[in-house]
């Protein structure tokens, strides 16, 4: 692949983590210069991916400058799509115009993507020369040209598309109905007498029922009150779905289409009557419950079925005394003993228990269903339960845990389910028992598992664990897998005492229960039981579901590599090493890189380690490009496996060309040319630049003091990157920012992006305030750091706020809040006196913000 | 036009909401009422035809060759063996050898016995072949993301609404229970006053390469043109066919944001009755290697969107947070909440994970048959998808944007606005 391909790859993703918040005006030059080079790419002779992505570019920058060289491509079988994203979003009449121009050029599919494109701008100047294309023998390009005039949607447009209905082939004839309904719509909110007179020329005309009903339904909805009559006249077709189109308007219509609905009614068979109540109901007019009542009491059962679910419908715009009545037709429907119209019914009432009822209403409910439970006949005992349960009554309960024993096992069945629903914490521990004793019916268990799941948390938990006490083991595994589905701290704890339990059955039940729980307090204890549990099979169940946490739930990206780091040093087993490897590939933190990068030197975690760093950098996985290449050399370096190795130099190449080019883009420049100190000053007696790099310091004696090559030039907001390496068994050295110097002394005063054992990453205020402005914690300071290796110091400044990453990882995001200190200065590399250390630079550059 | 106002939308989800999550009855119109009981004339049936069918839309398949009054009548698929194994799903099912199988759904469009589609295909397709099926009079089931840009996601709800056609996205979690029960708590102020809901998704990619080119399948056993299909023009390589095209700009929605912002950020805009706007602002945050992009309604209310930080729910977890608490859920059917008071409103649970389009397929041929709109129809897919894409694009440039729910347009920002829109490839019109 060419350079040119990469640097427009990551135009799209890498750069965008550099933008800024508004476009100045260097911005704008950098744009147009941008734009420039793409022209000059597509000028070119480069391949047809390069093209393409040029023109995806200038979709987005590229300005009347460029259309000129996009057009050259509207021709271009492979290229033209691109060339007419660029030129459907480049604003001005000169894209307009490189478009209308192509149409006399272009012939068939490519003519009609410059037809739709002009459609898309809403091209008013292309009207007339896509009028006569409506007349194409080709099927296609009519076709393109209707859509294009409909989506202008001029009158001029709507002219010469109903001029144009009729004609043609029938594939252009519905297309241009359509046509001249989009038309209709947009010159609906300025001439609405204009769009009625296209939608009723589309309705008259002799075209396929699906655009004629569309036709009517707009006819209707545009006219509003004055398209009742069309309304009425459709509602009363015999045609079904002409009927169904009807009811589609007046849903549109909203409420001022009640009164015709309710009209059409009555001379309607019972099928189109439910279909009707059906829309009544949607209105969620009340003005329909007298029809829709009566139809529930009277009707045929579909019919009747269809109105009770309507009534569910109504009821939140219902009156309190309306939904009384309703209820109680409800109630009386319940007790036809008609299976499905019951259940139907049953559903309704429980919808309307759940709705926030008023306290009557709530009443009548909790009576009218404790008479159903109450009565002797089977069936509407059994509806009654039902309700019980579903609207929750827990008065009944006594009942109902009566009923749990009734010799009829459909009343037993039903009363235990309905005990889900109305058991309330002081009745559960009779549930509980109840359960207990029928260990093996899920009925039971089932029920239990509902009531617990809405009684309070904690307090549900604690008389769950009560229950364990003097329980058998069977009945202790139900009762551990009810805590489980509860979650919370007691039930947690109860579990995993049961996991140390010395019971295998229930260490069995336990470990299962833990590896699947929800929430991450589960970590700690499995942490635990996979080191002190002695039996290997529970053991790695429970690091396996330790794992688990970090690969599902909410844990930070440390604490995933808390998991992962804890999870190496006990593992004994490759597969639950290599799980570690498939949380790293699924979050790629640069945290996690550089663990991964700190695995290569494991000889046998090398493969995996390599594996997943190609992985993620195949996947385009979003981390720093330095820190990316970094590790990728690091693989190289290692791996004995030639393929990876392959694999790995191919990213590394590519990510470095793209990085390149990204920073070219952005404006980055370098400060240090590799052979010579120009531009810099300091003691040449300990700064010298060795294989080109800069290096201070040495490995066999001490540097006396602090030493400083310092830059000829001041920067105030800028974005610093470099390449660092230290040698030593204790280092320190540093990068000085907005420094300045202290005239005739080897010290300079100002902030430093300090480097060495303890200080890594943090901000250190040099000969001023004399401390450490902001930093990680002292423990985690050196986790990103590669010791005697390369590293990557990238260093922003804008105003008052000072951000620093190691290795891509984030260490600083510091804000001045001292409007003394000076927000510009020299740049400094330090080298630490009173150490035995060396101190390598490479690759400085920077950017002005 | 009308527009159905939110109120009606609400009281209709609300309803169906309370009904399915207490008994599972999929919706507010019994099967009997649309003449159903049992067996359904053969006259009566919905003839369903498939447009590229595999994994996703093999199981939402399922559930439609489940319905008594629908019958699959035929497949449209670029993929030889892909037509075979849908055809086979379907005789199997109805007990005979004839589901037609067509290479190109053009043909599957212009028969005028067939009612309905069902459309899973890739992303890029989603949007055109809908519309092509509404102008074609079909009604319409399509799989999310159902439109790969902003522009797209309009003219789609445009089409559907001109033509009168049913659609239904393919945002099922709108009929499933614990989610419809998370919604209603925050409709009806169980949680106080909302000040912010979360959406989950999945991590964002956005590439621009070419996979290398290989040589170019028979088209009867892989066409590529027509897999291809609107996307602009690329060399041909296996993988995508495969499923590898995930990810890839041309063939994806907003950087992958859409593949589960599509679902949680619609129950989030539906939790807030919020069907008929949208946020105001999206603003991607600088958090290191984590997808967070920070919305805000004009109401002061944040969606904050995000991949990270949830509690273990299952897949496409969103949670709402009120001043008097707040509920988390998620597909595995479990539901978190702040406070015992509001433990005791939950509904028994579930055993329809989020993933199921059981409920939702009903309730689409229930719309079918009455034209009632239903519960992920056009209008709601429109805002949540263009949504969706407006949190893609400040993702993609990097900053915070600012949109107009009103013109769908981003505020004075000529840079975005030029992101809502690709051009279709020759030559596919809709």
């Amino acid at each position: 692949m060419s350079a040119d391909k990469t640097c427009f790859v990551l135009l799209f993703s890498v750069c965008l983590l550099f933008n800024t918040m508004s476009a100045s005006a260097d911005d704008q030059t950098n744009t147009a210069k941008e734009a420039a080079r793409l022209v000059k790419v597509l000028d070119s002779n480069a391949g047809t991916y390069d093209k393409a992505m040029a023109c995806r570019r200038l979709a987005a920058i590229g300005d009347t400058t460029a259309v000129g060289a996009i057009g050259k491509y509207l021709g271009d079988e492979k290229l033209a799509t691109y060339a007419r994203s660029a030129l459907e979003n480049i604003p001005g009449p000169a894209a307009d115009k490189a478009l209308e121009e192509s149409l006399k050029a272009l012939k068939g599919d490519l003519l009609v993507g410059v037809i739709n494109s002009l459609g898309k701008r809403k091209d008013k100047n292309a009207t007339a020369d896509l009028t006569p294309l409506l007349a194409s023998k080709d099927t296609k390009v009519a076709i393109a040209a209707a859509h294009a005039l409909g989506a202008i949607g001029t009158k001029e447009a709507a002219t010469a598309l109903q001029a144009a209905i009729g004609k043609g082939d029938a594939a252009v004839q519905r297309e241009v109905g359509f046509a001249c309904l989009m038309c209709a719509r947009s010159l609906a909110a300025k001439d609405k007498p204009a769009a009625v007179a296209l939608a009723e020329a589309v309705r008259k005309a002799d075209l396929p029922e699906n655009i004629n009903l569309a036709a009517t339904q707009l006819t209707i909805v545009l006219q509003g009150n004055a398209g009742l009559a069309l309304l009425a006249e459709e509602l009363k077709s015999e045609d079904l779905p002409r009927f169904r189109f009807g009811l589609q308007a007046a849903r549109d219509l909203g409420k001022v289409a009640t009164p015709t609905l309710v009209d059409a009614y009555k001379t309607l068979s019972d099928e189109r009557k439910a279909l009707l109540i059906a829309a009544l109901s949607l209105a969620h007019d009340p003005g329909a419950l007298p029809l829709i009542r009566a139809a529930a009491a009277q009707g045929s059962d579909p019919l009747k079925l269809q109105a009770i679910y309507s009534l569910g419908e109504l009821d939140p715009v219902l009156e309190e005394s309306d939904q009384l009545q309703v209820l109680g037709d409800l109630f009386g429907l319940v007790k036809q003993n008609h299976a499905e119209i019951g259940a139907a019914a049953e559903t309704v009432i429980t919808a309307y228990s759940s709705s926030q009822p008023s306290a009557k209403v709530k009443t009548l409910i909790e009576e009218s269903t404790r008479k159903l439970v109450e009565n002797e006949a089977l069936a509407q005992q059994l509806a009654g339960l039902q309700l019980a349960g579903d609207c929750r009554i827990s008065s009944i309960t006594p009942t109902l845990l009566q009923l749990a024993n009734h010799t009829n096992p459909a009343v037993k069945q039903a009363a235990i389910q309905a005990l889900g629903g109305t058991t309330s914490s002081a009745a559960l521990p009779k549930l509980i028992a109840l359960t207990l004793k029928t260990v093996n019916d899920p009925a039971t268990s089932d029920a239990l598992k509902a009531a617990c799941s809405r009684l309070p948390l904690e307090e549900t938990a604690r008389t769950l664990a009560a229950a364990m006490q003097g329980a058998s083991t069977e009945q202790k595994q139900l009762l551990l897998n009810q805590l489980a589905a509860l979650g919370g701290e007691t039930a947690l704890k109860t579990v995993v005492e049961a996991a140390r339990s010395n019971d295998d059955a229930l260490q069995n039940t336990a470990t299962d229960l833990l590896g699947k729980w929800v929430t991450i307090d589960v970590a700690p204890p499995l942490l635990e039981l996979a080191k002190t549990l002695d039996n290997n099979k529970y053991k790695i169940r429970s690091l396996r579901g330790y794992i688990r946490v970090a690969r599902q739930l909410n844990m930070t990206a440390e604490q995933q590599l808390e998991v992962c780091r804890n999870t190496l040093a006990i593992a004994e087993r490759n597969d639950e090493k290599n799980l570690v490897f498939e949380i790293l590939r699924r979050y790629p933190t640069p945290q996690a890189v550089n663990f991964t990068v700190s695995l290569l030197k494991d000889k046998q975690l090398n493969p995996s380690a390599s594996a997943t760093l190609v992985t993620l950098a195949e996947q385009s996985a979003p981390i720093d490009a330095d820190l990316m290449q970094n590790a990728l050399q690091q693989v190289i370096a290692t791996t004995a496996n030639a393929d990876l190795k392959y694999r790995a130099t191919q990213q590394r190449d590519r990510i470095a060309a793209q990085s390149k080019q990204d920073e070219k883009d952005l404006g980055f420049q370098s400060l240090y040319d590799g052979k010579s100190f120009d531009g810099w000053h300091g003691n040449e007696a300990i700064f010298r630049i060795e294989n080109g790099e800069i290096v201070a310091g040495s490995l066999d004696q001490k540097v006396e003091r602090n030493e400083f090559l310092r830059s000829n030039k001041e920067y105030g907001d800028f974005e610093l990157k470099l390449e660092f390496k230290l040698l030593g068994d204790e280092t320190n050295a540093g990068v000085q920012i907005r420094t300045a110097e202290i005239p005739d002394h080897h010290e300079v005063s100002g902030y430093q992006a300090d480097l060495g054992t303890g200080y890594w990453g943090c901000l250190y205020d040099e000969s001023r305030r004399k401390k450490i402005l902001a930093g990680p914690p002292e423990d985690q300071r050196d986790l990103p750091v590669r010791l005697d290796d390369w590293n990557t110091y990238r260093i922003r400044c804008e105003g008052p706020r000072i951000q620093l990453w190691i290795n891509g990882v984030q260490t600083v995001d510091f804000t001045e809040e001292d409007s003394s200190i000076p927000l510009k200065g020299i740049i400094a590399l330090q080298i630490h006196g009173n150490l035995v250390n060396q101190a390598h630079y490479r690759n400085v550059r920077l950017r002005d913000l | 036009m009308t527009k159905p106002s939110a109120l009606n939308r609400r009281n209709f989800m609300k309803t169906a909401a309370a009904a399915s999550s207490v008994f599972a009855v999929p919706t507010i119109i019994p099967g009997t009422a649309l003449g159903l009981n049992g067996t359904v004339a053969p006259s009566e049936r919905i003839h369903l035809g498939g447009i590229g069918i595999r994994r996703r839309g093999g199981y939402v398949l399922s559930h439609m060759l489940e319905q008594p009054d629908v019958r699959f009548v035929a497949i449209a698929d670029v993929r030889a063996d892909q037509r075979k194994t849908v055809k086979e799903m379907a005789d199997k099912q109805n007990g005979d050898q004839k589901c037609d199988t067509y290479r190109d759904f053009r043909e599957l469009l212009a028969r005028d016995d067939i009612d309905a589609v069902l459309i899973a295909t890739g992303d890029r397709w989603h949007a055109t072949a809908s519309m092509l099926a509404a102008e074609a009079g079909k009604d319409v089931y399509s799989e999310k993301p159902c439109a790969i840009s902003i522009e797209l996601a309009r003219r789609l709800q445009e089409t559907i609404q001109r033509t009168g056609r049913v659609f239904q996205a393919g945002t099922q979690r709108r009929n499933v229970s614990n989610f419809a029960h998370a919604a209603k708590l925050a409709q009806t102020g169980q949680l106080g006053k909302i000040h912010t809901v979360h959406a989950s998704i999945y991590q964002l990619i956005d590439r621009h390469d070419w996979l290398p080119e290989e040589p170019e399948p028979d088209r009867e056993v892989v066409d590529w043109n027509m897999w291809l299909g609107p996307a602009p023009w690329r060399p041909y390589n296996h993988a995508y066919v495969d499923g590898a095209w995930r990810g890839h700009y041309d063939f994806d929605s907003g950087a992958k944001l859409l593949d589960w912002g599509a679902h949680t950020l619609d129950i989030c805009q539906w939790a807030l009755d919020a069907d008929n706007t949208m946020p105001v602002t999206y603003e991607p945050k600088d958090v290191p290697n984590d997808n967070v992009i920070e919305c805000m309604y004009e109401n002061g209310v944040k969606l904050v969107m995000r991949r990270n930080g949830w509690l273990g729910l299952g897949t496409c977890p969103v949670r709402f947070e009120g001043d008097a608490g707040w509920v988390e859920t998620g597909d595995s059917g479990q539901t978190a909440v702040s406070s015992d008071e509001l433990r005791a409103s939950l509904p028994s649970p579930s055993s329809i994970p989020g993933t199921s389009p059981k409920i939702h397929v009903r309730d689409f041929f229930n719309c079918v048959k009455t034209r009632s709109k239903p519960a992920a129809n056009e209008d709601v897919m429109a805002r949540s998808h263009i949504a969706c894409h407006a949190a893609a694009i400040a993702w993609k440039l990097g900053r915070k944007v600012q949109f107009d729910p009103v013109t769908e347009e981003f505020v004075n920002d000529d840079e975005a606005n030029r992101m809502r829109s690709r051009a279709m490839r020759e030559p596919w019109t809709v």
